[in-house]
């Protein structure tokens, strides 16, 4: 199972690992990744290629189950204007050997960042904005 | 010529000034390397917005590129910064 979204909304991350639970395998490694920001950022942009970052997504989930015996896998990816310090990427998996949950999770959140078409703007108190 | 819409994304949507535009490609411009030289000779801001071409990546028809594939037939090209938000 692969779930792949890219979405403006937030997710409830204790939500997506208890579907990733349903499978009943001994492992669920999560990650979640927040944007932390200074105390001048009043809101974070995240720009995103709409046509690129879904298949990216997708193509990085089916390269993990490529390496690891994974019964689920779930990334969520979000876009658009986000409050500092607020969810932006969700990665899980379920898999039958816990080291293997594990190494998969570290792998997906590592590709996603270096390959997922996304950017990040700080948008300032004094209305500014600067990109990181 | 040939028509070309150059999508920007990240820093270089405010760099540019724009997010997309559309270009009527000289013959010479065969790869993603000869657009960005290309580019970068009509003058500012495109002179300096990519002028750290060693960081510029792209995606072709929306498919990654490398920076010496063809153009050949393409009607979008995006070029965009590295990428990721954590």
């Amino acid at each position: 199972m692969i779930d792949v979204r890219v979405q403006s909304a937030d997710f409830d991350p204790g939500g997506q690992l208890a579907r990733l639970g349903e499978l009943k395998k001994t492992a669920v490694a999560g990650f979640v990744g927040r944007l932390e920001a200074g105390e001048d950022v009043t809101k974070i942009l995240v720009d995103h290629h709409a046509g690129l970052a879904r298949p990216e997504l997708q193509r990085i989930a089916r390269e993990a189950g490529e390496r690891w015996p994974l019964a689920g896998i779930i990334l969520i990816h979000r876009h658009g204007r986000i409050e500092p310090c607020g969810r932006v990427l969700l990665v899980g998996v379920a898999a039958s050997d816990v080291d293997q949950a594990g190494a998969a999770c570290a792998w997906l959140v590592a590709q996603v960042r270096a390959r997922a078409p996304f950017w990040r703007k700080d948008l300032l108190a004094d209305g500014t904005g600067r990109w990181r | 010529m040939a028509a070309l819409e150059i999508l920007y994304y990240g820093r270089l949507r405010d760099e540019i000034g724009r997010d997309r535009e559309l270009v009527d490609l000289p013959s010479h411009v065969l790869t993603v390397d000869d657009l960005v030289a290309w580019l970068r000779t009509r003058g500012e801001p495109h002179a300096t917005a990519l002028a750290d071409s060693g960081g510029l990546r792209a995606a072709v028809a929306g498919e990654w590129a490398e920076r010496g594939d063809s153009l050949f037939g393409a009607v979008e090209v995006a070029l965009f910064p590295p990428v990721g938000v954590l």
